[in-house]
């Protein structure tokens, strides 16, 4: 139907707005991380379907930034998990 | 913000949501018709890394790019990392001293026995091999993180990371790596590595990078899985005895 | 159609319909489980488009520590 580096762009691009709806609809927080998860996972595809597109040695740059990118969107997923734990932890004790 | 999501769809909100799906909608095919015909990626950048590869030290092109062209862009990485671990490191010292293993079975007990010397392995060859293949630090590092989180889950061991052995794993990839753009400043810039010794350097850097992430990774996850002793959070570790601190606040 | 555009459609089938329950599933344990195993079909992809580093930290890092973490603030959460 279409080649792969168009299918794959038109999959980041349909997970970029699905994650961007889910974490404005969603209510809980973890629903929230997720969708900024799945936000992250489309921009990566966006950079690594287009690092193929010229025949011959593939582009390793995109592929690093996209590798430096997980690392961070982890870290950032892990602060944001933590906050909410700790968030969760003072609001509970001043509700006593 | 941390109930489940609200069933009642009042006809207000149900106009609003409505309202941001089509928003959303418009903004993703916006997109799309922009996206897919461009022409987004120009070679001329891969051109000029596969002319130098032969003075970067090593052969797999992404970490040459990752340790020696761009290597600005993992020191700030490493930097961010070590800001993750500063923030969620556990607040109060001797938090939970010893829990109950999370699972139980003894079947996966044998079994965590077994994988935990063989990740390790694993680990140290994804280090050593990414210099000629696709590997390198931070897959190492996440192998080393997932050890540590089988030997946590399945025994009655926890990292205390108040410690100054915990401390100096956490800081030594931020360190190594300052100090060895800073040594090599004499050949040039910042983190110009001299050739004939790139491939060593870059070695060096990743070992300690490897420690690095790792710590980092079972910080945060700590951090989550042991609750603060005094609210009353359900935690994913139950501790066994509760110290004796926490008696004398309350 | 040829095998490698076919295997290409069914991953981004996937794909898609895993990322939509994750966001639209009613339980919270299922929508975490459902993003681990997003996590596992991205990493697969990678391979097809190349990018052998990215699928192996990806599986790892992606959807391996990202999935633990969200499941031991899920039990802090409740």
């Amino acid at each position: 139907m279409m080649s792969q580096v168009e299918l794959y762009t038109f999959c980041a691009v349909i997970l970029l707005g699905m994650g961007m709806t889910g974490l404005i609809l969603n209510q809980h927080i973890i629903r929230k991380i997720i969708a900024l998860n799945i936000m992250g996972i489309g921009i990566f595809m966006l950079l690594i379907s287009t690092a193929g597109v010229h025949s011959g040695a593939i582009d390793p740059v995109p592929h690093a930034m996209v590798l430096t990118g997980i690392v961070v969107a982890v870290a950032g997923s892990a602060l944001a998990l933590n906050l909410a734990a700790r968030l969760k932890d003072m609001t509970e004790q001043a509700d006593d | 913000m941390f109930k489940t999501d609200d069933v009642s769809a009042k006809p207000a909100h149900v106009f609003y949501k409505a309202l941001i799906m089509v928003s959303m909608l418009a903004v993703t095919l916006s997109l799309l018709w922009v996206v897919l015909p461009a022409e987004v990626h120009s070679n001329a950048v891969a051109q000029k890394i596969t002319q130098n590869m032969a003075q970067s030290g090593v052969l797999n092109p992404v970490t040459a790019v990752l340790l020696n062209f761009r290597s600005y862009d993992t020191l700030l990485e490493i930097v961010v990392l070590l800001v993750v671990a500063i923030a969620c490191m556990p607040m109060h010292r001797g938090t939970v001293h010893t829990h109950e293993p999370v699972i139980t079975s003894s079947s996966v007990h044998s079994l965590v026995a077994l994988l935990v010397p063989l990740i390790t392995l694993v680990a140290g060859y994804m280090l050593w091999v990414g210099a000629f293949a696709p590997g390198g630090a931070f897959q190492a590092g996440a192998l080393l993180a997932s050890c540590g989180l089988l030997i946590i889950l399945s025994r009655k061991f926890t990292f205390e990371f108040h410690t100054l052995t915990a401390r100096i794993c956490l800081v030594m990839g931020l360190t190594i790596f300052v100090g060895v753009g800073i040594m090599s400043q004499q050949s040039g810039l910042f983190l110009q590595y001299p050739v004939e010794s790139a491939a060593g350097l870059i070695l060096f850097i990743e070992s300690a990078a490897t420690l690095s992430i790792a710590a980092t990774l079972l910080v945060c996850y700590l951090a989550l899985a042991q609750a603060n002793v005094r609210s009353n959070a359900p935690s994913a570790i139950q501790p066994m005895m509760q110290p004796a601190k926490v008696e004398q606040e309350k | 159609m040829p095998i490698d555009s076919l295997l290409d459609h069914l991953l981004v089938f996937g794909i898609l319909l895993f990322a939509a329950s994750a966001l639209l599933v009613s339980k919270l344990f299922s929508a975490i489980v459902l993003f681990i195993s997003l996590g596992l079909i991205v990493s697969l992809v990678w391979i097809r488009l190349g990018a052998v580093d990215v699928a192996i930290a990806e599986a790892a890092i992606g959807a391996g520590v990202t999935g633990v973490m969200l499941l031991a603030a899920w039990k802090r959460l409740r």
